[in-house]
């Protein structure tokens, strides 16, 4: 295998995620995406750098531990009623005190990783993935790095496993990177996340109408990906009928008959609270029976639906 | 998605019901009866061969021991109301006589004990198994095993079964009694006695063909019951019901079988005189239950005779049997490794045919699912997986794994097979393997039976590598080699030369005294009733416990090992802590183990986090190798007087419970006195890539060089929202068949139920170790405080 001198920044693998109708799964997320959703899932990826996590149920607290506050060069971490907490206006995200954290609490998300460490690592269980299941790279937005990206799916496909991606689509599909990154993936996960331009930047920081684009595009250009359009749908955001009418059609127009669906749960807000960032709140659930309804407006609209 | 078909739905009889939760709300008791008759006989035949007195002894207690037969009973055979186990004097009469031993523990009264006290035990004064065991013993070796000589206080460091059971464990040959009846056999016998003059050989045959008789005398006290019953029936069903079962207890098992319900019959009476018989680690097992009974099921059921409600019926019938018969043990050493009485009948189902195709039949189907949807524990049901185990069958145990409450057991057919062919046995004969015991593979007409396993406390050994031959389980005497003290340990391979040295020399007095367990036994016991229904046994006149059967293929001491993992992990850390980071020193490290963590939290925490097996990282994963391979190496290396060859297997029973509890805190993060790890699977919640990446470690630990016999027992455990639901069947089906192509032997899938989820949630560090796999979440190293319990179906509650 020749060595490149790729890097990108991991904020880990998962081993061992199925995927409907997809297998046995590893999921590597690449940090880093142009996005910002206010209900994100892995807001560690955001940015492309290593960020601080503070686990604090981990934590052995001040008096059995507590070598971290004497570690830290900003003073940016206290106590309070003996648990360790993170000042993050003064936090530099440096990781002095993660080598001097005994029990995991303080970690750093994001390694800096070549294709090959990564793949090496995807091939821990390498059997049970390939038996039907493949790698997906997820994150972040894997086409912020398409370099990257495309190198760690050409080793995967060299190694004999099927590729997946999950993008938010909005990247530049002209850049050669892109293109080649997008000729190594077997099985495309594409997000539409709203179809109005406007309520799309406000929920997101950008314009949807690359993305749509983009969408379109790909269904035309790379016939040989399977390509699945995807929606999350957010409670309040974009559970309208009319939202769900325009997307169907949207999808509808690519030619395609299958979308999947995807319903936002409220876990991921522990991961906010431990990396210190603010979480806005909005209900946590559908409404009883907006489910089916949903799914009945793209049935109408002639699309088969799958819930994941 | 299409769904398997689902079988007709099953209506559990109210005298079933009722049946059912008598068992389950009795209080075990202790029978001495067996014990009284068997010893009154034995002491009139003095001077004759032992499989003849052992037989008639039996035939002397099948005669006189109370039976009882319920109005609920649909199949006779049973010796008590409740729930019962039986009293072996030859092996625990000792015991009995120890202060320690409490006769209200065991449901006993005062008639009883003082029967027991005149005529039981002064014969068997000197002459048990554990007496003549302990007075053989060198002082090294007994210093090993009981802590200040005093047999009724086990040291857990070295720690024998032999004399704690009559035998390692057994599946019997039923299908001879079912085509054949005692009666064939009792002819084979007598024509065979005819035709040879050795009076040794004589002996044997006369004592099968007393047996044999003696049985049906057994079964023919049951069907005089029944008749009674049918005298005083209040209604015309039941009266037909109890005179059709005194006619069959007439004719089976004596005769051949002629139906279904005959057959489970003939099963019931055989495994109730072989528990007269011996006592087996975990029960004499079902055996392949789908196979020998399939012949006469599907006969029945293509003439209409019997429909699956009444099969299922007695089924059941047969389950509460196997429920009711516990093993009680008054030896503190069995009291400890076979705690909350478990016992498991294997009933293997699945597999393959000697002709190398599928063996499943409707049979399987239903035997899988009466067996899984019974309420109490029993019996225990092991599938045998191969490469070509059709879709449908897979897919139910699938479904009876997501139940969670049987999950059936999972052997791996291509790699069991493969073995037992590198072990001697014809491709035929390895394909028609039986489960036996808790995770075994037996041949039941080729193999010669297996002297109990000796346990042995791997944690303990490193502790003497460590502190120059001293260990936690017995403090005050050097038990291993003086290899120097822990401050001259400068690197890791010196640490490792030293376990080394100490692993093989407890090796060498493990195997010692198995030597003098294995020439003791034949003096001792002996199994008319075993032998009878092995092909070899009858062949050549030999009882099967005298060890040497002629083209038998014999297997040597069968060793245990206890704690792989957590000696594994605890040199992982040695290494990480001590010798790579160098972030303290060794003897530091030992002060605060024997301190057992206290004030160190955060050197415990360190301890932990360190790299663990499990997690695929080949370095950790290559001690365990070599530890893998010194042990097999040595073991295999070691052939006893049978001519067969030691092995290793990694089956705990409950043996890391109770060697846990007597050690002190390991290296790896384990407070002194917690449970060591079970089998080969990864330490508790240390698997932080989850189950298919432990998976892959623990082939990464194995030698496929050497074709070891010896189970290798791994759990997987999964959160309920990773099995659940259609998605989670789908994962469960890819793991197992990825998982039939690797060379594994054994798995079971634990799914953690809402309560152990609550427990977990107490202890924090624990609870945060759970693996959770969201597809497209990153939860590597977060803690999900509020979805505490929530973690039941996070990805499919929507549904």
């Amino acid at each position: 295998m020749s060595h490149s001198p790729l890097r990108c920044l991991v904020s880990g693998i998962q081993h061992f995620s199925p995927c409907v109708g997809h297998g046995l799964r590893t999921t590597i997320f690449l940090a880093g995406c142009p996005l910002r959703c206010f209900w994100c899932c892995n807001p560690e990826c955001r940015i492309n750098r290593p960020v601080l996590v503070c686990n604090m149920e981990k934590c052995i607290g001040r008096h059995a531990c507590g070598h971290c506050m004497d570690a830290c060069p900003n003073s940016a971490i206290y106590s309070s009623k003996n648990v360790i907490r993170v000042a993050r206006d003064r936090c530099r995200n440096c990781g002095a005190c993660v080598s001097r954290c005994p029990s995991g609490a303080l970690f750093m998300s994001g390694r800096s990783m070549s294709p090959e460490e990564i793949m090496e690592d995807v091939m821990k269980d390498k059997d049970y993935i390939m038996n039907g299941g493949g790698v997906t790279l997820s994150g972040g937005e894997p086409m912020m790095h398409p370099q990257e990206s495309a190198e760690i799916l050409r080793l995967a496909h060299s190694l004999g496993l099927h590729t997946a991606m999950e993008t938010c689509g909005f990247f530049d599909l002209d850049a050669p990177a892109a293109i080649a990154a997008l000729q190594e993936t077997d099985l495309l996960f594409f997000d539409i996340k709203h179809s109005d331009p406007l309520i799309h930047r406000r929920g997101t920081g950008v314009d949807n109408s690359r993305i749509l684009c983009n969408f379109e595009r790909i269904s035309v250009e790379f016939p040989h990906l399977e390509l699945h359009s995807r929606t999350l749908i957010v409670p309040g955001f974009n559970d309208d009928d009319a939202t769900m009418r325009n997307i169907a059609r949207i999808v509808k127009r690519t030619g395609s008959f299958l979308h999947i669906l995807e319903v936002y749960s409220g876990i991921c807000q522990d991961k906010y609270a431990q990396l210190g960032m603010p979480f806005s709140q909005f209900p946590a659930s559908l409404a009883q029976g907006r489910m089916e309804a949903i799914m009945d407006i793209f049935q109408e609209e002639g699309l088969s639906v799958e819930l994941h | 998605m299409k769904r398997a078909q689902t079988p007709v739905s099953y209506r559990r009889p109210s005298h079933l019901r009722r049946r059912i939760s008598l068992i389950a709300s009795s209080r075990p008791r202790l029978l001495m009866d067996r014990a009284v008759y068997f010893t009154e006989s034995m002491k009139e035949t003095e001077g004759e061969e032992l499989p003849l007195r052992w037989a008639r002894a039996l035939v002397h207690a099948l005669e006189r021991v109370p039976v009882e037969l319920s109005p609920d009973e649909l199949l006779v055979g049973s010796l008590g109301s409740g729930r019962y186990g039986i009293f072996y004097p030859e092996l625990d009469s000792v015991f009995v006589e120890g202060e320690a031993f409490d006769p209200e523990e065991f449901f006993l009264s005062e008639r009883d004990m003082e029967l027991v006290r005149d005529r039981v035990l002064p014969y068997w004064r000197g002459r048990t198994y554990p007496e003549l065991f302990y007075a053989e013993l060198p002082d090294e070796i007994r210093n090993l095993l009981y802590i200040d000589d005093d047999p009724f206080h086990p040291a857990f460091i070295v720690q024998e079964t032999a004399t704690v059971r009559h035998s390692l464990q057994w599946a019997l040959d039923y299908s001879k009694v079912i085509r054949r009846g005692f009666r064939g056999i009792a002819e084979d016998a007598e024509r065979m006695k005819e035709m040879s003059s050795d009076p040794s050989k004589r002996s044997f045959y006369t004592a099968v063909a007393e047996l044999c008789r003696g049985i049906r005398r057994f079964s023919e006290r049951f069907a005089s019951l029944a008749e009674e019953q049918a005298l005083g029936a209040n209604t015309e069903e039941f009266r037909e019901n109890r005179l059709e079962l005194a006619e069959r207890c007439r004719r089976v098992p004596w005769e051949p079988s002629g139906s279904f319900v005959d057959a489970l019959q003939a099963q019931w009476i055989t495994q109730m005189v072989s528990r007269m018989e011996a006592e087996y680690g975990g029960n004499v097992s079902n055996g392949r239950m789908d196979q020998y009974l399939w012949p006469l099921y599907r006969h029945d059921r293509e003439n209409g005779l019997l429909t699956e409600q009444r099969a299922r019926e007695y089924l059941d019938d047969l389950w509460c049997h196997i429920a009711q018969f516990v093993r009680l043990k008054p030896s503190p050493t069995g009291a400890k490794i076979y705690e909350d009485l478990a016992h498991w009948e294997f009933t293997t189902l699945g597999g393959m045919l000697p002709s190398g195709e599928d063996a499943t039949n409707e049979l399987s189907y239903l035997l899988l699912h009466s067996a899984s949807e019974f309420p109490l524990d029993y019996p225990y049901v092991g599938i045998r997986i191969h490469r070509d185990t059709p879709e449908a069958f897979l897919r139910d145990v699938c479904r009876v794994t997501q139940r969670n409450d049987v999950s059936p057991v999972l052997f791996n057919d291509e790699t069991i097979v493969a073995r037992q062919r590198a072990n001697g046995a014809t491709l035929e004969e390895a394909r028609d393997y039986c489960g036996s015991g808790y995770s075994e593979a037996r041949l039941i007409n080729r193999d010669t039976y297996f002297v109990g396993a000796t346990w042995l406390n791997l944690p303990a050994v490193l502790e003497m590598a460590l502190r120059d031959g001293f260990c936690s389980p017995n403090p005050c005497r050097r038990m291993g080699l003086p290899t120097g003290a822990a401050a001259d340990i400068r690197d890791f391979s010196s640490l490792m030369t030293c376990f080394r040295r100490q692993l093989l020399h407890i090796l060498d007095l493990s195997f010692r005294q198995q030597a003098i367990l294995e020439r003791l036994r034949p003096q001792i016991i002996a199994s008319p009733l075993l032998s009878s229904l092995h092909d070899l046994c009858m062949k050549h006149g030999v009882d099967v416990a005298a060890g040497l059967v002629p083209e038998g293929r014999s297997i040597g001491g069968f060793l245990g090992i206890i704690g792989f993992a957590t000696v594994v992990d605890s040199l992982a850390a040695i290494d990480t802590l001590v010798f790579r980071e160098r972030r303290l020193s060794l003897p530091e490290l030992l002060d605060i183990l024997a301190a057992n963590f206290e004030g160190h939290e955060d050197v415990r925490q360190l301890c932990l986090n360190c790299p663990k097996y499990g997690n695929g990282t080949a370095w950790v994963d290559a001690i365990g190798r070599d530890i893998d391979r010194m042990l097999l190496k040595r073991a295999r290396s070691e052939v006893n007087a049978y001519g067969g060859r030691g092995e290793i297997f990694y089956v705990p029973v409950k043996a890391h419970i109770a060697m846990g509890r007597v050690s002190g805190a390991t290296p790896d993060g384990r407070f002194a006195g917690n449970n060591f790890s079970f089998g080969v699977t990864p330490s508790l919640l240390v698997g932080k890539l989850g189950p298919t990446v432990s998976l892959s470690s623990e082939m990464a630990v194995q030698n496929p060089d050497i074709p070891s016999l010896g189970a290798r027992v791994m759990f997987s455990t999964l959160l309920p929202g990773q099995a659940c639901g259609e998605a989670g069947l789908e994962t469960l089906m890819s793991v197992i068949r990825t998982w039939c192509r690797q060379p594994h032997w054994f798995l079971r899938f634990q799914i953690l139920t809402p309560a152990e989820l609550t427990v977990l949630r107490n202890s924090p560090y624990e609870y945060n170790s759970l693996f959770l796999n969201i597809p497209g979440f990153n939860s590597q190293g977060y803690s999900f405080p509020s979805a505490a319990f929530s973690f039941k179906c996070p990805l499919h509650e929507a549904r």
